[in-house]
């Protein structure tokens, strides 16, 4: 705690000389890339660490990261620097030399910002949520912490259920940041010229559309354990706690800090849409993001122009959820080949929908073929692809492929899931027929140099979502069904990878768990959990006994059927679309109905009345559903 | 065509990356600053650049050299301004200038690398284990798996005063050609001090021909 002397930059900066040399890839460590924004700490006000809980390799590639990183520091008032999770020979040397965990920019221990921010986009970084916050000498549970420590807060797509979290977080911000954290901004400051307590604080940070002060609501449980309803302590603070949307794609960052080491994603990342209107059953992006909002073409081929100025980058990955559902897709590939085609700047464009159109935009693009052709029918056969709301015929999706040999592709990656409702061993051998279908038809066209990559994970279930209600398959089917898959999917030309059902049931049970969960994520953390998300990392053993310890049983969160009528510990959390749609939508997966594509025509998520004064507000700059109409132009 | 010889410094920021790294970082400064590269044939290309010597991780450096080919002739100034413009807080630009594009690579002129190393402890013996070292007829030391005699690639050692944080400080000239070269930390380690407790910095090359 504070009564710890705290060690200034310099101090930090001169142990790092020797210790930087006896690790990994120290430059994860030291800072100073281009494009990182240096304030000067004294003369401004308001100290920001937005810390991305894994790894730098990963960090950096995050966009929401780097979204944040821009805005903060356009003020003039507010600075922000990073910090990740040192790697585990790191850690060692920092918690040895009594190093307290710093920012990258100015070498500040975390403990001296106001304001720490976590990412959270998945369920997996949770425990090293909890070890940065001890490497960085701060009490873990929030209530421990006072105006004297930094106010943390976190935000992700992880956090649209943030119960399990909500005992370590002080405010978390649901839904989209680039408006509120100006808002987080204004009160904080407000409220440190007022001199008042962290409660008057949290109070007023519980005033913000969007924000969710878990200190000032209680839970309570049935006896049978399931939840029952969440009391209101603080009588200012909202009953639910609606997602914050911005009606515009606000302008896109192009100034992105470039790594001087090797990063997962080396390419400037621009999102060009932002929401989907699929309805995919199991996809929680899907349903979180709504509504659809579009970046202009004209603002898409500039921000690359601009990118590449500031960067270097010499790839470009343009974002969304689904490309081919881009108003202007051709429009834009047009562009892109009339700007850069001469420029060696290849473009990825993931998440194409699966027709011959796709192939097409491909080839205009000029991908290179030697990645592969990336095709995700998530199930194997129609009436699997039905339930999961994912309707593609397979005569269209052998028709792809085919057009994908023909065009000069060798090798396809395929994208599965197993572990669906109601899946069975038929709809699994059906992933072996496919696969080998596809690959004879490869041999045919391109002959031996064909490489069908079959991709499998498990199912989760995931909070607002159509199957937030069903069961997690049991371990023996999903053995049962892996089983099948490596068995049969192996010779040559043919690769399977698939992750281990363990890393799988983690995701499951934080992901629809409750506030009980923090003892068991405080206690795993204890027994050595960290790294979640690494398959080399991950200590399993350290969960069970801590929900042994716990009193709780894993099985509860992930493999119950929940009754219809069940109340969820994240129903406070609103998403726009309502409870009663995902439970019709839920109903219908059963019977085998399909939602097609919202476009098409408007089943009444209750995105639109939800955001209405919003789109009134800004002069209706996203339309629900936006119908299809061919583009002119 | 036109081929640039460039004078640089690695500095602090980068001294935590190594040799690919640096490759890397200067390829993406040349493209920032929208240089006319000429790009190498095959699958994936690549712009034409070569640096000089390696620098090991954790190592400065001043007076690097690094050829870069371009496709048009351009004005050394104008070339030298656009540098500076897109150049990241690790490098440092210190001249350029013109070469024959049928001068040999760089490497293969390569014959001594001179270093500076500070210390960031106190060596009370510094003086006694540098003669200690120089006296011995040969040090057999591992590299990769294979022993060598580091003992005839160092050249010089010498002592120089303080620097202004009040370390200690050697300059050592090491030998560094196509087939074998010394690095100072190596030559630390055989003076049986820990490498993590100094800082290396290559302060310039030698080649054998006038190469400027």
């Amino acid at each position: 705690m504070k009564a710890e002397k705290v060690l200034t930059p310099q101090m930090i900066q001169t142990r790092l000389l020797s210790i930087l040399p006896t690790v990994q890839k120290p430059a994860r460590y030291s800072g100073g890339e281009l494009n990182q924004i240096v304030k000067d700490w004294q003369s401004t006000l308001l100290h920001i660490c937005l810390v991305f809980p894994d790894i730098y390799d990963i960090g950096m590639s995050n966009l929401g990261l780097a979204i944040l990183y821009d805005l903060i520091n356009q003020r003039a008032d507010a600075l922000a620097e990073r910090a990740f999770a040192p790697w585990v020979d790191m850690e060692t040397k920092l918690r040895a030399y009594q190093l307290p965990l710093y920012s990258l920019e100015t070498k500040h221990p975390l403990s001296e910002f106001d304001i720490i921010g976590f990412s959270l986009p998945y369920e997996s970084l949770y425990t090293n949520v909890l070890n940065i916050l001890d490497l960085a000498n701060l009490e873990i549970w929030s209530e421990k912490r006072d105006e004297q420590h930094p106010l943390i807060i976190a935000g992700g797509h992880a956090t649209y259920n943030p119960e399990p979290m909500a005992a370590f977080i002080d405010a978390f911000v649901i839904g989209e940041g680039e408006e509120v954290i100006q808002e987080i901004i204004d009160v904080f400051q407000d409220w440190r010229k007022s001199g008042a307590s962290r409660a008057s604080l949290l109070s007023r940070l519980a005033r913000i559309d969007g924000i969710y002060v878990p200190s000032f609501y209680k839970a309570h449980y049935y006896l049978d354990g399931t939840f029952s309803h969440l009391e209101k302590t603080e009588e200012s603070a909202p009953s639910t706690i609606s997602k914050r949307i911005v009606a515009h794609l606000p302008p896109a960052p192009y100034r992105f800090i470039v790594p001087y080491i090797e990063t997962v994603h080396e390419r400037i990342p621009i999102e060009i849409m932002r929401g989907c209107t699929r309805g995919c059953r199991f996809c929680h992006a899907g349903m979180v993001t709504r509504p659809i909002r579009e970046r202009p073409v004209s603002e898409i081929i500039e921000t690359i122009q601009k990118a590449v100025q500031a960067t270097g980058y010499n790839e470009v990955g343009l974002l969304s959820l689904s490309s081919s559902d881009y108003t202007h897709i051709a429009d834009l590939v047009k562009e892109i080949q009339a700007h850069f085609s001469s420029s060696h700047l290849p473009i990825s464009l993931p998440s194409l929908r699966i027709e011959t159109f796709s192939v097409e935009l491909m080839q205009a693009l000029g991908t290179t073929r030697r990645g592969g052709f990336t095709l995700a029918p998530e199930a194997a056969t129609e009436r699997m692809r039905n339930i999961i709301n994912k309707p593609i015929s397979t005569q269209d999706l052998l028709q792809t492929t085919q057009a994908i040999f023909e065009n000069g592709w060798s090798t396809i990656k395929l994208y599965f899931m197993i572990g669906h409702p109601l899946e069975t061993l038929a709809d699994v051998q059906a992933i072996v027929d496919l696969s080998r279908e596809v690959l004879s038809m490869g041999r045919k066209i391109v002959g031996h140099r064909v490489q069908i990559h079959v991709s499998v994970s498990t199912f989760i279930p995931k909070p607002h979502t159509p199957f937030q209600w069903v069961a997690c398959d049991s371990t023996e089917n999903i053995e049962t069904k892996l089983h099948l898959l490596q068995h049969n999917l192996r010779g040559k030309n043919l690769k399977l990878t698939w992750n281990p059902s363990e890393a799988t049931f983690l995701e499951a049970w934080l992901s629809r768990g409750d506030r009980r969960l923090a003892q068991v994520i405080y206690l795993a953390w204890k027994h050595g959990a960290k790294f979640d998300a690494w398959n080399d990392q991950r200590k399993m053993d350290a969960w069970y006994q801590a929900f042994a310890e716990s009193g709780l049983q894993p099985e509860f969160y992930t493999h119950r059927l929940r009754p219809l009528t069940e109340a969820f510990p994240w129903d406070h959390i609103d998403i726009g679309v309502r409870k009663k749609y995902l439970l019709q939508d839920y109903q219908r997966s059963l019977q085998e109905q399909t939602r097609p594509d919202c476009r098409q025509g408007c089943y009444a998520c209750g995105i639109l009345p939800k955001y209405n004064s919003l789109r009134r507000e800004k002069g209706l700059t996203w339309k629900c559903p936006p119908l299809k109409i061919h583009s002119t132009a | 065509m036109m081929r640039i010889r460039v004078n640089f410094d690695k500095t602090e920021e980068m001294r935590f990356t190594g040799h690919l790294d640096l490759y890397r970082t200067w390829e993406r400064t040349l493209r920032r600053a929208g240089l006319p590269l000429a790009y190498s044939q095959g699958f994936k290309p690549h712009p034409r650049l070569q640096i000089a010597a390696a620098l090991p991780l954790g190592f400065t450096s001043s007076n690097d050299l690094m050829d870069i080919w371009l496709e048009d002739e351009l004005p050394l100034s104008s070339i030298q301004s656009k540098i500076l413009a897109a150049i990241p807080p690790g490098l440092q630009l210190n001249s350029l200038v013109q070469v024959p594009l049928n001068q040999p690579a760089l490497q293969s002129l390569l014959t001594a690398s001179e270093y500076q190393i500070t210390f960031l402890e106190p060596i009370s013996d510094l003086d006694q284990r540098v003669q200690a070292l120089l006296q011995k007829p040969c040090i057999v030391i591992e590299r990769r798996g294979k022993s060598f005699d580091l003992r005839p690639l160092i050249l010089s050692i010498a002592g120089v005063s303080p620097n202004p944080d009040g370390r200690q400080q050697l300059i050592t000239l090491l030998r560094t050609d196509a087939t074998l070269h010394a690095r100072p930390d190596e030559m630390v380690t055989a003076m049986g001090i820990s490498p993590e407790k100094a800082l290396f910095h290559r302060l310039r090359l030698y080649f054998n021909q006038d190469i400027s």
